[in-house]
Parts: C-alpha cells; structure tokens; sequence
C-alpha cells in the first residue's frame, strides 16, 4: 500500500510549485510538441507579443521527426520570452540560451495565435554533440555548457543524455511513425 | 563535540554597517563596470521613491481564465492571488508593500507608473504552470539608499486553460500548488530570484513551501534587505568573507547560514569569490559554501539563475563546474563533518562577522543535489517537507528523490558511502532504503524527540568525498494537521453574518501565549476574522464579505506549516446566504459612477453608487484598471455609497472602474457581472 503511495508520488509531488517549471518527460515532450526538428538556429528579430518582447530565431531544418504545417518549409521561425527593444529590457528565468550556429534538435510547440516556442522553455531544446569517428549524441542545452567534468567530458547525470538515433527512435516509437529523413 | 566559536576578532561594532548596502543575496544583478572588480552588485528593484506609500500596485486581467477547474471560480482565482501577494506586503520588516489595484484590460494602453500585471495566456508551452517577466529599462537610478537599476513592471502568467495544466491536470485555485506558484511569481516580480534553502523562491527541486508557511527565513531576509525598513539593519547581523579555490575566487557559489533550531538564508557570491550576507537574524549559525548544481531538466542555467551582467550586458557566470561542499571550520580547507569540527558562527545585532572564508577542493561533478523530501498525512496525501510530531513513539517515513541517491540506471540500489542525518542531535534519520523500480526514490525512517525544537529541521546526505545539506528537509510540529469536520452558517449576536466551523487540530489562541492566533481560516484566499469559539468547541469566524450565493472554499491553516489540505484535499465550502440561482441573479450588483472621465493631472473625487453592494469601510478596495490611475483614498458612506480620491497620471474615462470588497468583484468592464460558483 505505502509503495502505491510513493509511486504516486511521481505525478502528485512532482507538480508542487515553488517553480515555473514542471518536468516533462521526454514521451511527454513528443507528444505535446507540435513539431520536431533538427537544425541549426540565426537569430532574427525581437518583437512585442501582446506585453511581452520575445526574441525570435529561425531555425534551418536538416531533419523533420514529427511534422506540422510548418515543417514543410525549411525554415521555421520560433519566439524565446525576453529580450530587448525599445528601450526596454525584459527577462525571463529559465528561457532558452540558443547559440546562433549551433545544431540543436527542437522540440516546438505552436499556441493558438500560431506563436511557436520551444516546449517547457528549455525542457525542449537538446545540443546535438558530434565527434569525428562517433555517432552524434543529443543532451539538454543547458546540462551540455554546464556539467563537463575536468577532462571536458559530459557528466552523466539522470538527465537526458543519449544518442541521435535512439532519441530518433524513441520519437518514432511514441508516434508510432517512422520519421522523415 | 561541538563547538561554539565566537569569530570576536572579525566582529566589528561599526555603526556605519548599519546604512551600508547590502551585498550577494539572489537578486538581480547589475556590475557597473566591463573590467571589474566585480565586488560592488547594483541590484535590480522598484524604487520607492517612484511609489506611492512604498506600495506597487498590483493588477489582475479583466479577461477571466478561459477555462476553470470545475467548482473554480474568476472570484475564487481572484481572492487567492491576493491572499498570495499578501504574503509579502505581511513581512513586517520589508518596506514594500503590494497594493491590489483591481482588475486590467491587458489590451488597454500600456501604464508608464510602475506596476504588476497578472495575466492568463495562452502563450504558455507545456513544461510550464507560470512565468513571470521582469521588465527594466537598463537605466540606473538612485532608490532610497544607492544606486539601482529600477523595475519598471513586472507581468506574471498563468495559463489560460486551468484544465490542462502541464502535469497538473486541474489547476484549482485554492489549492496548495496555486498558492504557493503565486507567492513564488509574486516574489521574482519583486526581484528575488531562485534560492536553494527550501523557501519559496526556491525551484521545484527543493521548495519546502506551504500554503500556511510560504516563506522561510531566506525569503523574509531576501526581501527585507532588498527594501528595508528603517531601522531593520540593526536589528540583524550580517556574514562576510570569499569562496576561492586558490588563488581565485568563485563567482555564484552559494553561501548558506543554519543551524539545528533555525532555518536557513542564503546568498551567492560575487564573481570575484566576495560574499556579504545581510539580514540574518541574530544568533549562532553552521556556515557553509556549495556549488550551484548542474542545471536540471531543461533549467536553462544552473537553478534557472538569472546571472549578473557587466555594464555591457554580458552575463558573469559560473566560473567552476562543482567543488566540494564545505562548513566553516578553524582548519584550512574547511570540514564535512558538521558535528565535530564546523564552527559555530554568532551573529550580533548591526555587526558584521567577517572572515568567514572558504577554501574549496575542485570536483568533477556534485555527488549529490536537487533532493527533495516527501511524507505522507495520515489519510495519505503526499506532502513535500512533511510534518514529523515531535516525541512521536514510532518514526516517520520520509521519501526522497534527487540526483546522486540511488545508482545510475540501477533505480533500486542506494548509491554506495550515502550516509543520511539531521543535523543537530534531537531527531534521527535511520533505515536507509530505496524503492524499488520503477521508482526512483529512497526512504529513511525520521524520528524526533521532545526536545528538538518546532520548526524546520535540516538533513545532512553524506557521501565519501562531498556533503549536500537541504535546509527544512521536515519539519518539527507538536500537533496533528487541522482538519474541518463542518461549516455551518449562522449569526452572531448582533445578527452579522458569522460561520460555524467544528474540526480537530485547530488553534485560535495560542495554548502558550493566549494571544496569538495559530490557526488561519481562508475562504478562497481572503483570510475570515476569527471571533472566538463557542460553547461547543466550534470557531466563530466572520467570512470576508461575498455576494448572496456565492460558495467559497475553507480552508484552515495552522502556524505549524500543516493545512487543512493536508488531511482533506477536497475543502469544504460555504454558501453565503441564498444560493438559488433566481435568486443570486436578482441580486447582481451595477455602480454608478460621476464624472465620467478623469483628466490626467487633476486630482479628482469619484463618487460611487453601488446597487446590490456591500461596501466595507476598510475593505473595499477601488481600481480603475492601470498603476497610471493613483487611488489614494476610498471612502465608505454607506453600504451601496462610497467615494474615491484618485491622481490620475492619464485622462481616462472611469467606466473602466471595478470595485472589490472581500470576494465581491464588481467591474464595469465585465458588464457589472460576478460569476457564482
């Protein structure tokens, strides 16, 4: 009995507040993502939605995992909150650091009024790291700038950190597709 | 053996510390200079002296959520975002305060006075509940007491669909997580950003936060010395030294100040190792540094801190990846072992202890972080830093989850050389196990004898080469959680309206003191006035006023940090008088209000004339809509006549007044309608 309690656990505690975020699982991130995409990301312009500055990037697809209308072109403009413009300055705690050039797989979300974002603010945005002679690895942003240990080795830790193909696999498995090279 | 050790060469009786500024602290910070040093932080803050009575207006969008929980209500959502601003306007020793201006139209003309905008989007991703956006304009100004950069509005974000919150399903308003999400958002709106001594700006992985105790000690030391009142710096101590792994200092090292019988407060350092820790209240106190952890599930940095920048807006991070978790000791290089070898620092009132330096080892990674603590109330809810009763005859089980307790990828093997403790020797942790899978949790049995002390307690997670502490893993109570049985409605002598409420675990006068209230009724948020009890035991409370009809949520809370929620996670409610729909329709309420228009720049008296209302001397709170609009009076003539005394900063026409008294909303905008449970 106590075990089913700690189990629940999982879904009731770890939605307690005292944060803006609420872990995703990585299923989870597939499924409520509107798009998945890999590619590289320019930043482009920084523009009011309703009160808000968002910094918008556009992202040059080389690979589609999970399609929407969008994704047919190979340019996909997303917005980040926060940024600066006329003057004013606004900031939002745990939005997405991009680095312009850099190969990142994106997990997109699309609200009503079409404003595309990355799901669960950084939640979604994974670094894709290549090594010659090895197979690209995938790791969130933020975990791969932070957490190398001495010898400028990734750190494992229980966050996701795993192969190109097998985060390939994964979303093909949950959407029960094969995804678009 | 312990023992106590008085810094008294580093303490110094300097009475110009009383008016220095303060230093380190999570806040938002600005380093005015690209070359260093990087020593003298220029935080971000509403400048009181752009404010009106030290007080930010506070506003909540006319546009309702577009989708409640079932049995939520626009009134309901209402109240309990004011009762969580509130939470910060009560801290006695801060000078801000948070003024609930009324309702917005977020479409409207943008105000230009400083404020705080509530609002429910659409334009929140899954992964997220809430986010707040703190708006500068990079420009410093001088605040009351030193140069500032001023914030010029802060808007927090709430989904707009209540229903699908991300992982929480329905987002009811009076329950624990909305509460303390708000309290959360209000205090980055402030300017206190993410702290990791389990208060309620901490994040999700260490929040010891609850709907009766939203703050912890770092919370009312953050904002206290963000907005001091007078006086308040002698009243406290301050801690100062360096973090360096020789020979250089580290930048965002994060020292924290505790002891067995009190909580924690915290601070980071500057990038230049340099700390100053303000507002810490007297007495003796464990120092320690630790390393901020990797960030975590999709954090963006490591806790989601904002870091400082130099005048040239480059951010200052991190300028280490992790180093051994260190208490202050009289040995070079510091101490894990808190027991024998940490010193006990005291704090003085207006003295600052300096010296308190640490020499750190480099790690690779942390062995261990972002743990967070869970028990179970007796009918089984889940609660994060449960409450243990002190002198108990049986332990406590306590569940924790986090990184570095169990084996990578093993989910069901205690990571090998983990230790687990309390620090101080009045409760114990013992029995050590993990779940098993999938579950990736460990559990240890806490038990606490009479003479631990109420509060919260801190566990100690040992490791054989590092230490992670987490501040108010549990907490220390003499009572069971309160529990209501009924709410019966009914009148007092003077035929007011009163409520009946029978329960167990409820205190309206402190057993010890006589005086002081232990328990809290809250009625969708707003607090009701307790009267006293009656013959039969029952608490006589008069509810905050509502319209005829309108059910409200009760919820009782005691000091000890336990609710109601606890044992019953579906509250009761009370009705307020008829509850037919014919009726309650026959008793919406409308205003009429003269003039029409306010001229910008010209003080004007507004008057009032409700229909259906219950204006409440002292309750009744007027708003027309943006911080633009100064309401700096409200006078109650009658229950349906009120006037208001306002200093518009813009002409604006005054049909976009909403009046509100206790969980009566009234707005012009909404068509003069309220929306009844």
């Amino acid at each position: 009995m106590r075990r089913f309690f700690i189990l629940a656990l999982v879904a009731a505690l770890g939605t307690l507040p005292g944060s803006t975020l609420r872990q995703l699982t990585l299923d989870d991130m597939i499924r409520q993502s509107t798009m998945i995409v890999r590619g590289t990301v320019q930043a482009t312009t920084v523009q009011y939605h309703g009160s808000t500055i968002f910094s918008h990037y556009s992202i040059q697809v080389t690979e589609t995992y999970k399609s929407s209308a969008q994704t047919a072109a190979s340019s996909i403009d997303f917005g980040v909150p926060g940024g600066s413009l006329n003057g004013a300055i606004q900031r939002v705690a745990g939005a997405p650091n991009l680095t312009p050039g850099q190969d990142y797989v994106l997990f997109l979300w699309t609200s009503k009024s079409g404003l595309t974002q990355v799901i669960g603010l950084s939640q979604g945005l994974f670094s894709v790291i290549s090594t010659p002679g090895t197979a690209p690895t995938v790791m969130r942003a933020a975990a791969a700038e932070q957490t190398l240990n001495s010898a400028g080795q990734p750190v494992t830790t229980n966050d996701i950190n795993m192969s190109l193909s097998a985060l390939k696999a994964e979303i093909a498995s949950v959407l029960g597709t094969q995804t678009t090279p | 053996m312990k023992r106590a050790y008085w810094v008294r060469f580093a303490i110094f009786a300097c009475a110009a510390l009383l008016a220095s500024k303060s230093w380190g602290y999570y806040y938002y910070i600005l380093y005015n200079t690209s070359t260093g040093p990087f020593n003298q932080p220029i935080v971000e803050k509403f400048n009181l002296n752009s404010l009106v009575n030290n007080t930010v207006p506070f506003f909540i969008s006319d546009a309702p959520p577009a989708v409640m929980a079932p049995g939520d209500s626009y009134q309901a959502i209402i109240g309990e975002i004011r009762g969580a601003a509130a939470v910060w306007s009560n801290v006695a020793s801060s000078q801000l305060k948070l003024g609930y201006g009324g309702l917005f139209t977020a479409s409207a003309a943008p105000a230009t006075s400083p404020g705080i905008e509530v609002e429910f989007s659409d334009e929140i991703p899954p992964g997220l509940v809430a986010y707040t956006v703190h708006e500068v304009t990079g420009n410093l100004s001088y605040g009351t007491d030193s140069l500032i950069v001023p914030i010029v509005r802060s808007r927090i974000y709430l989904p707009n669909d209540l229903t699908q919150v991300s992982t929480v399903g329905n987002f009811l308003s009076y329950s624990e997580q909305f509460y303390v999400t708000l309290v959360h958002e209000f205090g980055h709106a402030l300017g206190l950003q993410h702290t990791l001594t389990s208060g309620v700006m901490s994040t999700i992985y260490t929040t010891a936060a609850s709907k009766a105790t939203p703050l912890g000690a770092d919370d009312i030391a953050g904002i206290s010395v963000l907005y001091p009142v007078d006086g308040y710096l002698a009243t406290v101590g301050s801690i100062s030294g360096k973090v360096a792994r020789d020979p250089n200092g580290l930048s965002l090292a994060s020292v924290v100040a505790l002891s067995a019988t009190s909580p924690a407060i915290s601070i980071l350092t500057n990038p230049d190792g340099s700390y100053r820790m303000d507002g810490v209240p007297p007495g003796q106190y464990y120092v320690y540094a630790h390393p901020l952890p990797p960030a975590e599930y999709g954090e963006s940095t490591p806790n989601n801190i904002i870091y400082p920048t130099d005048v040239n807006g480059n951010p200052i991070g991190l300028n280490y990846t992790a180093f051994a978790t260190q208490f202050f000791s009289a040995t070079y290089g510091g101490t894990r072992d808190v027991g024998n070898h940490a010193y006990l620092i005291s704090v003085l009132p207006g003295l600052l202890t300096s010296g308190v330096d640490f020499h750190v080892s480099q790690r690779s990674s942390q062995a261990v972080y972002g743990v967070r603590t869970y028990g179970f109330s007796p009918t089984n809810v889940p609660v994060a830093s449960p409450p243990i009763m002190a002198g108990a005859a049986a332990p406590s089980p306590v569940a924790a989850n986090g990184e570095g307790l169990l084996e990578p990828n093993s989910n069901n093997v205690v990571m090998p050389g983990l230790a687990i403790s309390v620090l101080g020797g009045a409760a114990t942790a013992s029995n050590l196990r993990p779940y098993p899978p999938p579950t990736p949790y460990i559990a240890v049995d806490v038990q606490a004898s009479v003479t631990a002390g109420y509060g919260p307690k801190h566990m100690l997670f040992a490791t054989p080469n590092d230490l992670y502490v987490l501040p108010a893993a549990f907490s220390v109570v003499a009572n069971p959680a309160p529990s209501i049985t009924s709410v019966t409605p009914a009148t007092d002598a003077n035929s007011n309206r009163v409520v009946l409420i029978s329960g167990t675990g409820m205190f309206p006068v402190d057993p010890v003191s006589g005086t002081v209230l232990e328990t809290t009724i809250l009625f969708d948020g707003q607090p009701g006035t307790i009267q006293g009890t009656n013959k039969a035991g029952q608490l006589i409370v008069t509810p905050p006023p509502a319209q005829a009809g309108y059910t409200a949520t009760v919820v009782a809370l005691n000091a000890d940090g336990q609710s109601s929620l606890y044992l019953q996670p579906t509250p009761s409610t009370f009705t307020y008088g008829i509850a037919s729909a014919t009726a309650s329709a026959a008793l919406l309420p409308s205003l009429t209000v003269s003039p029409k228009t306010l001229s910008a720049g010209t003080a004007t008296t507004v008057d009032v004339t409700g229909a259906n209302t219950s204006f409440v001397d002292g309750q009744t709170i007027v708003g027309f809509g943006t911080s633009d609009v100064l309401v700096t009076k409200v006078t109650v003539l009658s229950p349906t006549h009120l006037k208001v005394a306002v200093t518009p900063n813009v002409s604006i026409a005054t049909s976009s007044i909403n009046v509100t008294t206790g969980l009566s909303v009234i707005s012009q905008a909404l068509g003069n309608s309220v929306t009844t449970k």
